[in-house]
């Protein structure tokens, strides 16, 4: 067991639950929207909500339903779902040595609902120095889950009676949530080290600008992330 | 009902992504990563939001330059006002979200 005390909010399973407040409403927006256009891109309520559960990555189940709807192979879809999560990878990596004392299946729970959202969420915590609990994290996590599996559904529902989300602006919650997200976590670093941070996203910005000509957009997201570690881990700290 | 296709595909995605999500975490408990990793990757946050919101943000297809999407960036404008105002991401998504059906209802 872990001997640290945790801070006041990060301690228990509600606190995560509050903690994933903020970016339920983002996930509903998305996940509603996901179940729109899985249901017109000639899916069931069934299969759009299994997708959601033991898939869980929302840009990816965007990507499958044009894969879909465009008649693409199994292999080829499996593939592409492949490429556009690979970057869970990364996350996992970064999250992962804050649970090592904890059981290898809380690593395992951990590590299967880890998203963009509650990853960003997760850095925030940990650049405002803050100590969470393993029950924290979980509270975090699984309420993002149950979000989205709900959102999908209610979206599945009203799916044939409205074909494109795009109208109301919802497809716009994801850029809205990474704005909120990233402008949050910028912040934290922009307080701690200004030149450096600024290094790391100008970096972001030009290699991912040079890349999505390049190679396919997940694959360029993946590689200009990896330049902006590399500036900010090669830079002097000062 | 699920079609043994459409089951199939979900299966095959839900591994590809289940394992590159866990696999740290598995090995992170019986090694640790070296500190060359750990420091370069302390970077991460910031930089893979970055590049996940800019994404969003453009038009890509390999082989020619990326374009902007326009009606994401002019919804940008109210939206980084508000996060950036009330630094509080409910009411960001809000605004994102009217600021963008009112932008479609125009354009």
């Amino acid at each position: 067991m872990r001997e640290v005390t945790t801070d006041t909010g990060y301690t228990t399973f509600r606190d995560g639950v509050r903690s994933c407040l903020p970016t339920v409403l983002g996930y509903l927006g998305i996940g509603f929207s996901f179940g729109i256009v899985g249901i017109n891109s000639h899916l069931n309520l069934l299969e759009i909500t299994l997708m959601s559960a033991i898939v869980y990555g929302g840009s990816s189940q965007f990507v499958m339903c044009g894969l879909l709807l465009a008649n693409t192979s199994i292999t080829g879809i499996v593939m592409t779902v492949f490429l556009v999560n690979l970057r869970h990878l990364l996350m996992s990596m970064t999250a992962s040595p804050h649970f090592r004392e904890e059981s290898l299946l809380s690593n395992i729970s951990v590590g299967s609902l880890l998203t963009d959202e509650s990853f960003a969420v997760f850095s925030t915590t940990v650049a405002q120095e803050k100590n969470f609990s393993l029950r924290w994290m979980e509270g975090l996590n699984v309420t993002a889950y149950v979000t989205w599996i709900v959102a999908t559904f209610l979206g599945g529902l009203v799916g044939n009676f409205i074909s494109n989300p795009e109208k109301f602006g919802l497809d716009f919650a994801l850029t809205a949530m990474f704005a909120g997200l990233f402008l949050t976590q910028f912040e934290w670093e922009l307080s701690k080290n200004a030149k450096k941070s600024i290094a790391v996203v100008a970096t972001v910005v030009i290699s991912l600008y040079i890349l999505l000509g390049l190679v396919s957009s997940s694959v360029a997201v993946i590689i200009s992330a990896l330049l902006g570690c590399v500036v900010g881990g090669l830079s002097n700290d000062k | 009902m699920i079609s043994k296709n459409i089951m199939l595909i979900l299966i095959g995605s839900a591994l590809v992504t289940w394992i590159p999500r866990i696999t740290p975490f598995i090995l992170g408990k019986m090694v640790k990563f070296p500190a060359i990793v750990t420091r370069f990757l302390q970077y991460l946050p910031l930089s893979i939001l970055c590049a996940l919101l800019l994404e969003t943000v453009f038009n890509a297809k390999a082989g020619t330059l990326a374009t902007p999407k326009w009606d994401v960036v002019i919804a940008l404008i109210p939206t980084v006002i508000t996060a950036v105002w009330l630094k509080d991401l409910m009411k960001t998504v809000v605004v994102g979200i009217i600021a963008m059906a009112l932008v479609r209802l125009v354009i």
